[in-house]
């Protein structure tokens, strides 16, 4: 036998795998010949990597609840060689995780089946050498060089630094408003936070419209050659053409023409989108101003309106409104027609029901169901238009709206909504907050946000006010938010586009903390200036225009820089997670990716950058490249100016001159870090942002200046622990 | 007794009965396994689960024909790879009329890179993804679920010589893959 011939023997050999013989015959040839025993070493090494590092998913909540549903609609005995007999070579797919139809709809049979497709699930595990290893500290400082510094430190404060080799304390030296006053050019974490956000914001919007807008388009396209179809059928003519106009509008406000008169004015209203006016086509009041798309969505305003009318448009499923009924029946049917029809449809209807829990609607899906129950597995749309089919299809659409619902039913029965609401995370937390439902509460904000995801902090300055009912609102948000936030494929599917990937982002952010990091990295304060990062991609003011490659000056000043290591190095992660995430699921999006995969590069720098500054080194080459980069790539992912951004305050006085606030609650922050240099441990000081940030119900004026506390050590305590 | 910590057979014996919540137990001391099974077929996620739920599906209304001379398991387990083995097939189909993906070979850069992050995990998984599914299916099978040749080839409906050459050639596309790995780790 040659070498190559026994080359399957010799795996089989690392495996243990071969009889006697062979394994006499394999170990005869390996002490000869010194490339086959070269051989076997590599893949018991190769097995060994993979033994180690192979991914070993698990089957996850949602996932298994969705089994056990499925599980309970199996009949309890089941004929051999049942429906999966009946569907031939001219079957498609089969069941999935959601709920299979089959009908026989018109000529061949159908079955209706759909993948999911969303952003992986990427298990990453931050590598730990993107952070700063802080060595032991040793008791009382012992050997630090210039412990003197220390001297300042409360006996807490000195035992967190010996159990964290960090501590963070109100600062007393200069403010950071002198600061910019005089040098103006300082990169900081929130210039970096603003950076991430406008890469992210920019590459979820080219997910929309790479992947979600061009679905959308075409399922209406399909439902409408279907609906077309069912126009020309007897008794379905009215419902036919209700439900069509329906989808027109969302056609025609994503660019299609339509020539129908009532399509044609709705469409005028939703492109001027003011006002509450009755819509012609669903005659009902419609809120117009919904339709205005915000922030980086005005780049994709037809798809953001069809989505939000979509959302809109419900059918009534009961006998007193027998277009409604039907029109729902028959769109349900025309989604059937076509599997991946059924499947783009089943992405957009299950999007809501996890961040907007139980609720009324029904789904497509679920109304294919209700005209199964109704009618059987032969379904011809025709049967749909019988007067005698009218009454078990309002009984099945309550009966399966009170099963999926849990029982209750709002006033005015089920209905049938084409996509599912599409308020976004923070709008279902506003909402919630707002004064409406918890009166005398101020206009609620980011940090109530904060708050919902269950921050501590957030929740003690953001509940002081002490409204009624805010702790319990909040409790429900937070366990809302907590099944969105803490299923990644759950995460994944949530809300809109935008939404979907924020939520990813912000997930993956927060998933296991990584191996290697200093415990304090992991406080909640940590964590909320993450959240913050990710919720900026979506509050961001309009993203800054592209301007193609960076371009460096070599001979612009370096701007001095905030040193924060850990937490540029994890921004860092957090992008090149987006931009492999993106780059498996959306490789049209490559623009995105590639743009990711640079702001990730940027920020890594400055993790290196401030790694040497507070050991002490001189600045590398590839550090001084990457602060020297960062200020243009600021002024192309972000507003002009951010990589000189921190949260400071003005205020404009009378007499016009300007005071700085900071951030309202006292001077910038300092952090004393023990780190090794060349000749042993030293302890480092620099300054550190504080997380905090300070809601005033209206604007800041001197006197809320005067009552804001100086210092706030309890704040501090909250970071160090 | 079914409940959670109930002996496999007094669960099987209640799921033969039509015991949907007795299945349910049952099942889901084996969903993990069987979900990597499928995900060694077919190297996602979300195609795993989806083959997963449908193979349990299946044992539940095939639970008549399971006679016992293997494992509960080792039966599902096979189930799952035949329905990810028919998913890979009804993919390969729907994707004749597409281009071809790009050949993806990992990039020197792309390795020198991952390496310098420490990124070993990220760089094997990458590896085994660009695997065939036929090799990647034996590896897996091997090194994570730790069957024994006969067992992967009782799963994946094989001979016996096929699991070896198979799983030789996979260990071989992965080991030039991950050289500058082996070659850190080796002596």
């Amino acid at each position: 036998m040659t070498c190559e011939e026994l080359e399957p023997l010799v795996s089989a050999l690392v495996d243990g795998e071969l009889d006697a013989e062979d394994t006499a015959l394999v170990r005869g040839h390996l002490a000869t010949c010194a490339s086959c025993r070269a051989l076997e070493e590599e893949l018991a090494a190769t097995s060994a990597l993979v033994q180690r590092h192979a991914p070993r998913p698990k089957v996850n909540v949602v996932a298994w609840a969705r089994f056990e549903k499925a599980l309970k609609r199996e009949p309890r005995r089941v004929k051999r060689g049942g429906w999966e007999g009946l569907l031939g070579a001219a079957a498609l797919v089969v069941v999935t995780w959601g709920l299979g139809a089959f009908l026989a709809f018109g000529d061949p049979p159908i079955v209706a089946a759909w993948e999911r497709r969303v952003l992986p699930l990427l298990k990453y595990e931050d590598p730990a050498t993107a952070f700063v290893k802080l060595p032991p500290c040793p008791k009382d400082l012992e050997g630090v060089k210039n412990a003197g510094l220390a001297r300042d430190l409360t006996p807490a404060q000195l035992r967190a630094l010996e159990r964290d080799g960090l501590v963070q304390v109100p600062g007393t030296g200069e403010s950071l408003g002198a600061f910019y006053e005089r040098d103006g050019a300082l990169v900081t974490a929130d210039a970096a936070l603003l950076v991430w956000g406008g890469a992210v914001s920019r590459a979820v919007i080219d997910v929309e419209r790479s992947l979600l807008a061009p679905e959308l388009e075409e399922t209406l396209a399909d439902l409408d050659v279907a609906l077309r179809h069912f126009e020309e059928k007897r008794g379905l003519e009215a419902s036919a053409r209700l439900a069509r106009r329906t989808l027109d509008v969302a056609r025609a406000l994503e660019g299609a023409v339509s020539a129908d008169a009532a399509v044609q004015n709705d469409v005028e209203r939703a492109l001027r989108g003011v006002g509450v006016s009755r819509s012609e086509v669903l005659d009902r009041e419609i809120d117009w101003s919904r339709f205005t798309p915000r922030g980086p969505l005005r780049e994709l305003p037809g798809h953001f309106r069809a989505v939000v009318w979509l959302g809109e448009a419900a059918f009534r499923l009961d006998e007193e409104h027998p277009d409604e009924l039907r029109a729902a029946c028959l769109v349900a049917l025309g989604l059937a027609r076509e599997s991946r029809t059924l499947r783009r449809f089943a992405d957009f209807d299950d999007a809501a029901s996890l961040i907007h829990g139980p609720q009324d609607d029904l789904g497509g899906l679920e109304v294919l169901q209700v005209v199964r129950s109704a009618i059987g597995d032969s379904v011809r749309p025709e049967l749909v238009g019988r007067p005698e089919a009218l009454a078990p299809l309002a009984r099945h659409a309550r009966e399966i709206a009170r099963s999926a619902r849990a029982g209750a039913l709002a006033e005015g029965g089920p209905r049938f909504r084409l996509v599912g609401d599409t308020r976004s995370l923070e709008e279902v937390v506003l909402t919630e907050l707002s004064s409406s439902k918890l009166p005398g509460r101020p206009r609620p904000t980011s940090l109530d946000l904060l708050a919902a995801l269950g921050s501590q902090p957030a929740r003690a300055v953001a509940g002081a006010d002490g409204a009624e009912g805010y702790v319990n609102a909040l409790e429900k948000l937070t366990s809302l938010l907590e099944d969105v936030t803490k299923v990644p494929r759950a995460a994944a599917r949530a809300g809109s586009g935008v939404e979907r990937a924020k939520l990813f982002a912000v997930t993956k952010l927060l998933e296991t903390p990584p191996r290697g990091v200093p415990s304090v990295m992991e406080t909640q304060a940590y964590s909320d200036r993450l959240l913050l990062a990710g919720l900026a991609a979506l509050d961001m003011p309009e993203p800054g225009p592209e301007r193609g490659e960076l371009t460096v000056d070599p001979r612009a000043a370096l701007p001095a820089l905030e040193p924060l290591p850990g937490f540029y190095a994890r921004l860092a992660h957090g992008a090149r997670r987006l931009a492999l995430g993106l780059d498996a699921t959306s490789p049209s999006a490559s623009r995105a990716t590639a743009r990711l995969q640079r702001v990730s590069e940027l920020l890594q720098g400055l993790a290196d950058a401030s790694r040497e500054v507070l050991e002490g080194h001189p600045l590398s080459k590839d550090s001084r490249l990457a602060l020297q980069s960062f200020a243009s790539a600021a002024s192309v992912y972000a507003p002009a100016s951010a990589f000189a951004c921190e949260d400071v305050h003005v205020l404009l006085k009378a007499d016009g001159t300007r005071e700085w606030l900071e951030r309202a609650n006292g001077p910038l922050d300092r952090l004393y870090m023990v780190v090794p240099g060349e000749s042993g441990l030293r302890l480092a000081v620099g300054a550190a942002v504080s997380a905090r940030e300070v809601i005033s119900p209206r604007p800041l004026s001197a006197a809320d200046v005067a009552r804001a506390p100086r210092t706030d050590p309890a704040w501090a305590s909250q970071i160090v622990r | 007794v079914t409940g959670d910590d109930a002996p496999e057979e007094a669960l099987l014996e209640r799921a033969r009965e039509g015991d949907a919540a007795a299945f349910s137990k049952l099942a889901a001391r084996h969903r993990d396994a069987l979900l990597r099974a499928a995900w060694a077929v077919l190297g996602n996620e979300e195609d795993a689960l989806d083959a997963t739920q449908e193979a349990l599906l299946r044992a539940y209304r095939h639970l008549a024909t399971f006679d016992g001379r293997s494992s509960f398991v080792t039966w599902a387990r096979k189930i799952a790879t035949n329905c990810s083995l028919n998913r890979l097939e009804q993919k390969k189909r729907d994707r004749a009329g597409a281009l071809p993906d790009d050949d993806v070979v990992a990039d020197r850069r792309d390795q020198d890179a991952a390496l310098e992050r420490d990124e070993e995990r990220a760089l094997v998984r990458r590896a085994i993804d660009e695997l065939p599914p036929a090799q990647r299916a034996a590896v897996l099978l091997r090194d994570v679920e730790g069957l024994s040749y006969e067992e992967i080839a009782e799963a994946l409906s094989i001979p016996k010589g096929t699991v070896m050459s198979r799983i030789c050639y996979g260990r071989k596309t992965l080991k030039e893959k991950l050289s500058r790995l082996l070659a850190r780790s080796l002596p």
